[in-house]
């Protein structure tokens, strides 16, 4: 892992690859890493679409080791939704196949001639570039299945569907997951737009005949590697109600707490919610014969997933997440399961973030275009964008657009981007997270529901303004270190709550790396993603006016506490001094 | 002394062999704490209290006609 592959799309006589050593980006991963070529290598001002923009794909620190919970991969560019630096992450087998093929990253730049469709076949020989025109149109099933055919089953792909051949903002990249289907995605953010720009539809990654990484430390590696996973055995969110009930456990809780957007972000709880909740989901799942627990990628202990069956126990998605199942069913006033689960399909197979077309399609029901709770109509609004119509363009470029063209006014964005799943006047930690993150909105940024809601790592009151700016700040920190190591996020509950598990994880990036960064270290890199990514997005044009929600969230009360959002401007500005 | 009625709602494990939502009635005064352990649910095992959505610590006493709702140790995201 001490080169970057980088394939010129636009070079002289056809796409070229060609390797750098990693240089000055030595010691980087994951989000570190991504945002730290996109900040030097990408001028802010350029169009997202255009051959200035790079698509950085990058595994994390711990990728292809034998270190637990490592396989997340993170993609960075110029985010074509929010016009900012753009970190999406995935999880899926890609990242371990990468890092075990020896690449720190891939980097895609430049920009084809011509309308010709590239896929890029990746194995220890080396790179292979080729025209594979059979692939437009293609969902990414059909790419992932023509790939199996061709290359066998020992592999991972990374790929796009027709929302990003279409460079649609609200596409996403899809990663394979162990049995090789493409429901892990780099969803928000129109990543998959970019690589739709760089016209190359699918990289196929073998790692046959490539061994696992190894640790420079193996006996304080293996140490610090089972203490960690221990830590994550016996805190109960990773250890218990993340493998048994998945994220979507969270419906209940946000409902109850009164901050679970309902219709259009209208009100905070949502009447249909027991039928959409995890425990719902997780007992349908294993009475269909799928699965209610089951990792994303090998090496995963917590296996937060599963695998969602039809009624005729076939197949249909994996386990929809929390925010899936909220974006299409209460925000849209669903209520049907199985419906919500095709609509996941639908985006999986598409390549479209599902929590960008959730609030796009609530955003079009506010408009009148269809009637909150139509779930056949929301189907119809997927289908059409899969079919490239006018209609489906405008509903797949997101929620902003949608907005615009259909004259509403509450439209719940930030930078651009749609606001996920917890009201931020009931949970108003993750509305500062929302509003100042570099990302647009988004929650895993700062995921303040932790201490907001579920009491890990403390507890700030969610429903008073007292708190939330430096509970933000801190986790928005802690998190762009965790998206650095390439570790799934869903680590950090065990962290906050428990110093001997934190102290595993750096036990085991030293061991592996043979150096010793300290807690300090972690908190200095965190601060210096962000700050290269505030940097960033401030010569993009960002301003501090745009690190605001929505105006209706002040004025506009929701209810069950009646609450808006009150965090003073001023204090927002303030969530980057430290 | 007076009497007063509650809706306990269980969630996640916590539901599991137990019930969904019951109503209960129990005497003024009575604290969130004696509610749980009157249920029989392990303390250790109730991690988040919430009284009419907001949360609410065990020492805490309800009124009448409030809903409790309880959860075992739940994160997502
Ligand atoms: S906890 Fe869930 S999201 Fe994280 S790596 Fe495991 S299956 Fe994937």
């Amino acid at each position: 892992m001490d080169k970057i592959l980088r394939i010129d799309l636009g070079a002289e006589g056809g796409p070229k690859a060609y390797e750098t050593p990693l240089g000055d980006y030595s010691g980087l991963g994951g989000r570190a890493l991504t945002s730290t070529i996109v900040a030097s290598e990408v001028p802010p001002t350029c169009h997202p679409l255009g051959k200035e923009n790079k698509l950085v794909i990058a595994p994390g620190l711990l990728s292809g080791s034998a270190a637990a919970m490592s396989g997340r991969i993170s993609i960075g560019c110029k985010s074509p939704l929010t016009g900012g630096i753009k970190e999406s992450n995935a999880g899926g087998q890609p990242s371990q196949v990468l890092a075990r093929l020896g690449y720190a990253a891939i980097v895609l730049e430049g920009k084809p001639k011509g309308d010709d469709i590239y896929r890029v076949f990746i194995n220890k020989e080396g790179v292979k570039i080729e025209v594979d025109n059979t692939l437009k149109g293609l969902g990414n099933y059909g790419v992932v299945e023509k790939m199996r055919a061709q290359f066998g089953d020992k592999i991972a792909c990374i790929s796009i569907g027709q929302a990003g051949e279409m460079k649609l903002s609200g596409a996403s990249i899809a990663c394979t997951d162990m049995e090789l289907r493409p429901t892990r995605h780099a969803g928000r953010g129109g990543v998959g737009a970019v690589m739709g720009s760089k016209q190359v539809k699918v990289i196929v990654l073998d790692d046959t005949g490539m061994a696992m990484r190894q640790p420079k430390d193996p006996e304080k590696f293996r140490k610090a590697n089972t203490a960690f996973v221990e830590g994550l055995r016996k805190h109960g969110v990773t250890g218990q109600a993340l493998p048994a009930y998945g994220t979507n456990v969270l419906a209940n809780i946000l409902n109850e707490a009164g901050g679970y957007p309902t219709y259009n972000f209208k009100v905070g709880r949502f009447p249909g919610t027991s039928k959409i909740s995890g425990e719902t989901e997780a007992a349908l799942e294993t009475e269909r014969g799928g699965l209610a627990t089951h990792g994303c990628h090998r090496g995963c202990v917590i296996r937060c997933s599963g695998i969602y069956n039809d009624k005729d126990g076939h197949y249909l998605t994996k386990q929809p997440e929390y925010e899936t199942v909220w974006a299409h069913g209460a925000d849209c006033g669903i209520d049907d399961l199985d419906k919500i689960a095709y609509m996941d399909f639908l985006d999986d197979d598409i390549g479209l973030d599902t929590i960008e077309m959730g609030v796009t399609i609530g955003v079009a029901m506010e408009a009148g275009l269809l009637k909150f709770g139509d779930a056949d109509g929301a189907i119809n609004l997927l289908q059409e964008i899969k079919k490239g119509t006018p209609l489906g363009r405008i509903i797949g470029s997101g929620a902003a657009v949608t907005g615009k063209v259909f004259g509403v006014e509450r439209v719940p964005v930030v930078k651009g981007q749609g606001i996920p799943a917890y009201d931020p006047r009931a949970v108003k930690g993750l509305g500062v997270t929302y509003a100042t993150s570099t990302m647009g909105a988004d929650h895993t940024a700062g995921y303040a529901t932790a201490s907001n809601i579920l009491k890990v790592g403390g507890f700030v009151d969610p429903l008073k303004p007292v708190g939330q700016i430096e509970l933000s700040r801190n986790l928005q920190i802690a998190t762009a270190a965790i998206d650095s190591t390439g570790m799934c996020l869903f680590i950090a509950f065990a962290l906050l709550d428990q110093p001997e598990t934190y102290q595993s994880l750096l036990d085991m990036i030293n061991a592996f790396h043979g150096i010793s960064l300290t807690s300090d270290d972690v908190v200095a890199l965190g601060k210096k993603v962000l700050k290269t990514e505030r940097d960033f997005n401030i010569r993009a044009g960002f301003t501090k006016e745009m690190d605001r929600l929505p105006e209706f969230f002040k004025y506009e009360a929701v209810p069950p506490h009646n609450v808006v959002f009150d965090v003073p401007d001023e204090e927002l500005d303030s969530v980057f001094n430290w | 002394m007076g009497t007063i009625n509650v809706t306990v709602k269980l969630f996640a494990s916590l539901k599991k062999g137990r019930f969904d939502e019951k109503s209960f009635t129990f005497p003024e005064g009575t604290t969130l704490s004696d509610v749980i352990s009157s249920l029989g649910l392990p303390k250790e095992e109730v991690v988040l209290i919430f009284v009419n959505g907001r949360h609410m610590f065990p020492e805490s006493t309800p009124s009448d006609g409030d809903t409790i709702s309880l959860f075992p140790a739940v994160g997502g995201g």
